[in-house]
């Protein structure tokens, strides 16, 4: 519980943004072969959750968006196992929410498995919190999270958070480009900084407290690092030219970033503590789009030293530099996975720019993304979805898209454009 | 292939050095500086608007006199200046050669197709050769800061050849005259 409060502090103290610049996660493709799960609304239950919702709604959109879970019988109250079982779900959550005084409730709930092998209990999950109001969203992700751990075993993002840019084109005024911080949903969504310079490539520090980006204003490229409990910010980088694509290490002691100390933009190291910058790349090619290996032994990077762009990987320790992709005629900016077997990255094929993924192994390059203008790719902490910038209907939008292929979703702005995402760290 | 160019670059320069030596003598007086007044505020940025300076297809005019504010196009994938640019760019070379007290900002962009991060390195090529073709004319490096905005700033909204083509562009700001 006491994490919970803490998420809450956390955003509390960022602007809210005008609810019209909210953006919504819209499922646009699901899957058929997933987990089939009974979510039984909870008894008591209110639409009193932030967003005019309930908390078994929230925890259904999150468990089905994921890919992994059929959610069967939506709003169906029913409590008997054997329904259910005749239904063909494979899980049943159970649940129930009392207030306990003005402001705060207690929400129970119970995940119970109708196959467990006999002898077995069936019960995964018993748990029991107390909230207040505003915390039952939170609440809610967080239960989805131990569903989602118990039943694939591996760790859900449903309290995870995004970044991104949104840019608003108010007619014959000039542009106003926003930082925003969002759930991974794209609830609440809180301002960091507001420019009417370009902002781009948010990156989080591995703690999740930080942000780096890149800002444009008083028309000179520069690195700030931002605190998102405080938005106090620091300056981190302002040399003459380019200063682009900030990349904290893995332990967030160093930042890789792009400079043109030498005329030619190279990948650099810069130690947080000193400041002290160590030279990667020298070469006469666009270098770029630096990012770590979760070991923080090696950096992927992007160059065009062959004539287009291609994805090499930097080694610390031998100083050697390989290229890894060689499917087609443009592959850059990589993102690579948590347990470091596969990069998620752009690639262009037919004029068309797709979200693809690459086996670091076996080399082999799948396209995950086909509307034609895909950029940006960031994965979540758990490796499955990646959440990428994307055009719909003449407007910029985010998708998310899961490393299997299978689902789809998208999350437009109601007004302006959204660009330019990157998925936090695990904040708790 | 490229000597041959270059060879034709600086007959080009001759000749624009010429015309500029005539134009910008006869043309030194404050009541001229600020009769330019109209070309400072230039539209680039303004969504492709066809306010002054620039043809029916919303493209910006560059004026054949120094110091004016300039914009060169650029062709897809491409960061070579067009040789119907050169006359104009000269005229400004030489303006700054021969006024090293006043300074020029670079400002590289780019098309929106491709990645953000990899087309501020396709700007920055395009600011390069500008800046190239300034310091062969005798500019000196300091006269020059160069930022490049990849596809984050663009003239054109819209995915068609058309707006593509408009962002594809060095925009060359003075911040000294």
């Amino acid at each position: 519980m006491r994490r919970l409060k803490k998420i809450i502090f956390v955003i509390f103290i960022l602007t809210i943004l005008p609810s019209y610049a909210a953006i919504k996660l819209e499922l646009t493709q699901g899957v058929n072969s997933a987990i089939p799960i009974a979510i039984v609304p909870f008894a008591n239950q209110t639409n009193n959750v932030p967003n005019n919702t309930t908390m078994t709604a929230v925890i259904q959109t999150d468990l089905q968006n994921s890919g992994e879970f059929r959610v069967i019988g939506a709003n169906n109250p029913s409590t008997d196992l054997a329904y259910w079982k005749k239904q063909s779900a494979n899980d049943v959550i159970l649940g129930k929410i009392q207030q306990i005084n003005a402001e705060q409730y207690q929400v129970s709930f119970q995940l119970i498995n109708l196959y467990a092998p006999a002898g077995q209990t069936n019960i995964l999950l018993d748990q029991k919190f107390t909230v207040t109001q505003s915390g039952l969203r939170v609440l809610a992700h967080h239960i989805s999270n131990l569903i989602y751990q118990q039943l694939t075993g591996v760790r859900g993002i449903f309290s995870t958070k995004i970044a991104y840019i949104l840019v608003q084109r108010p007619q014959n005024q000039p542009p106003q480009y926003n930082l925003i911080v969002a759930d991974e949903d794209g609830f609440d969504p809180r301002i960091l900084l507001r420019s009417s310079q370009p902002l781009m490539s948010p990156t989080w520090m591995p703690n999740g407290k930080k942000l780096a980006y890149v800002s444009f204003e008083n028309n000179q490229a520069s690195i700030y690092e931002q605190d998102l409990r405080t938005g106090n910010r620091q300056l981190i980088s302002q040399y003459p030219g380019i200063n682009n694509a900030p990349a904290f290490s893995p332990n967030g002691n160093r930042l890789a970033l792009v400079l043109t100390r030498t005329g030619n933009p190279n990948i650099y190291i810069m130690d947080l503590q000193t400041k002290q910058l160590t030279q990667i790349t020298n070469d006469y090619s666009i270098d770029t789009e630096p990012t770590w290996s979760p070991d923080g032994k090696s950096i992927y990077f992007t160059s065009n030293r062959t004539g287009d762009p291609e994805i090499y990987r930097y080694d610390f320790a031998t100083r050697q530099t390989s290229r890894i992709t060689f499917d087609g005629n443009y592959n850059a900016r990589a993102c690579v996975s948590p347990d470091n077997n596969m990069i998620a990255l752009m690639h262009r094929e037919n004029g068309l720019f797709s979200i693809a993924k690459q086996d670091l192994s076996s080399g082999k390059l799948t396209i995950l993304t086909q509307a034609g203008l895909d950029d940006s790719p960031s994965l979540a902490p758990n490796g499955k979805m990646v959440l990428y910038g994307s055009r719909f209907a003449d407007r910029g939008v985010l998708g998310m898209v899961s490393m299997d292929g299978r689902v789809k979703l998208r999350l437009p702005a109601q007004e302006g454009s959204v660009q330019d995402p990157a998925w936090s760290p695990f904040l708790n | 292939m490229k000597k041959i160019n270059m060879m034709k670059n600086i007959l080009i320069t001759m000749a624009a050095t010429a015309i500029l030596l005539t134009a910008s003598c006869a043309k030194k007086t404050p009541a001229d500086m600020s009769s330019n007044g109209a070309d400072q505020s230039q539209t680039y940025g303004m969504n492709g608007s066809n306010g002054y300076g620039s043809d029916s297809e919303g493209f910006h005019v560059n004026a054949l006199t120094a110091p004016s504010n300039q914009v060169y196009y650029f062709g897809f994938n491409e960061s070579d200046v067009h040789q119907s640019d050169m006359k104009a760019l000269l005229i400004q070379a030489n303006y700054l050669a021969n006024h090293t007290g006043s300074k020029v900002r670079l400002e590289g962009n780019t098309d929106n197709r491709g990645s953000r991060e990899y087309n501020i390195g396709l700007g920055w090529r395009r600011d390069q050769a500008v800046a190239r073709i300034l310091e062969q004319q005798g500019v000196r490096p300091g006269q020059i800061q160069m930022i490049s905005y990849g596809k984050e700033k663009p003239a054109a909204q819209g995915n068609n050849e058309h707006a593509w083509a408009l962002n594809r562009r060095v925009v060359f700001v003075y911040t000294q005259k």
